[in-house]
């Protein structure tokens, strides 16, 4: 069912953009706050402008007491020291809550695109998560299930896979002729029905044209699955 | 001897005289240094034209900045008679600028 299938997708596609955005809001948030820290936290003249105002306030005049004011402010200069590398250690832990903030993003959108995958999987019933065609042995493994093929059901399934790929929808005639390999003006319709019966009923027909070799009215056929599972060998 | 009391007289009338117009305003402040950070209580003198706390800031400012001092504050402007008692607490940066 392609409806299932882009749905599906879109779930995708959300997830990767609230991924995105959320990445954004949490880099612009640990930038705010960061600019913020940096510019609030007090510098070393912060202790000077300090002791400067104390000396103005209580009056300080004679040269013991002054000389007692500038040791004060000595040692706040060497604790600033000290709180420079508060800062850096700030920054580190800020850094560490980012990613661990993106990591959580990334696993609840994860978590949240996946069950919602799992509701479309249980809803579809069956979901062709994998097809390898391969021609040599004629075979086809659908979800890691072998089918064996004739020549004529083998290359119908090819000329499908590789139409789906390019997103294609192939008339009963396009199809004859791409396997044939005549002209398609010069391919009946009906030869081209024909072998999409024929590999229908080789693989065991209704369930399969639900799940895999969908008509589509008035178009043609189409393998109804995502065209990344596709793989030939 | 007449002549020379005479003298003595003009002369002690002239200094008590001068001497105040000389230099009859002085100011007290504090001011403070950055790298390395010092801090300083002195006394300095004034113009007469600068003889009030206010008209002293800029005076005082752009003198001691001569030394890498900055201002912080003018805490009063008086005269000669209590020149003495700021001494001792002036120490250096008694009439330094």
């Amino acid at each position: 069912m392609p409806a299932t299938i882009s749905s599906a997708s879109d779930a995708r596609l959300t997830g990767t953009r609230v991924v995105q955005l959320g990445i954004l809001a949490i880099v612009a948030i640990l930038v705010t706050s960061a600019i913020v820290l940096f510019v609030n936290l007090p510098d070393a003249s912060a202790f000077n402008d300090a002791v400067a105002e104390i000396f103005v306030q209580d009056d300080v005049r004679d040269p013991q007491g002054i000389r007692t004011l500038e040791v004060l402010a000595q040692s706040g200069t060497v604790f600033s020291e000290v709180l420079a590398s508060y800062r850096a250690i700030i920054f580190v832990l800020m850094v560490f809550a980012t990613a661990l903030l993106v990591a959580c993003l990334v696993f609840l959108v994860t978590i949240v695109t996946l069950n919602r995958r799992m509701g479309e999987i249980e809803r579809s019933g069956i979901q062709v998560s994998s097809l390898v065609l391969s021609r040599e042995e004629r075979v086809v493994l659908l979800n890691n299930m072998e089918f064996k093929l004739t020549d004529a059901a083998m290359e119908t399934l090819s000329v499908l896979a590789e139409a789906r790929m390019d997103d294609d929808i192939l008339s009963g005639a396009e199809l004859e002729a791409m396997v044939s390999g005549r002209n398609a003006v010069d391919c009946d319709e009906a030869a081209g029905a024909t072998r999409i019966k024929r590999l229908r009923d080789s693989l065991g027909n209704q369930m399969v044209s639900e799940l895999l070799v969908k008509n589509i009215a008035r178009r043609g056929y189409m393998l109804a699955i995502d065209k990344d599972v596709i793989r030939m060998i | 001897m007449k002549r020379s009391r005479l003298l003595i007289t003009i002369t002690l009338a002239t200094a008590a005289l001068a001497g105040p117009l000389h230099a009859a305003c002085y100011a007290d402040y504090r001011a403070r240094m950055d790298n390395p950070f010092r801090l300083h209580y002195g006394v300095i003198a004034l113009p007469d034209a600068a003889c009030s706390v206010a008209a002293a800031q800029p005076v005082i400012a752009s003198r001691i900045a001569a030394g890498g001092w900055a201002l912080l504050e003018v805490v009063s402007v008086f005269e000669d008679s209590a020149l003495e008692g700021k001494r001792q607490n002036a120490g250096d940066y008694f009439l330094r600028f």
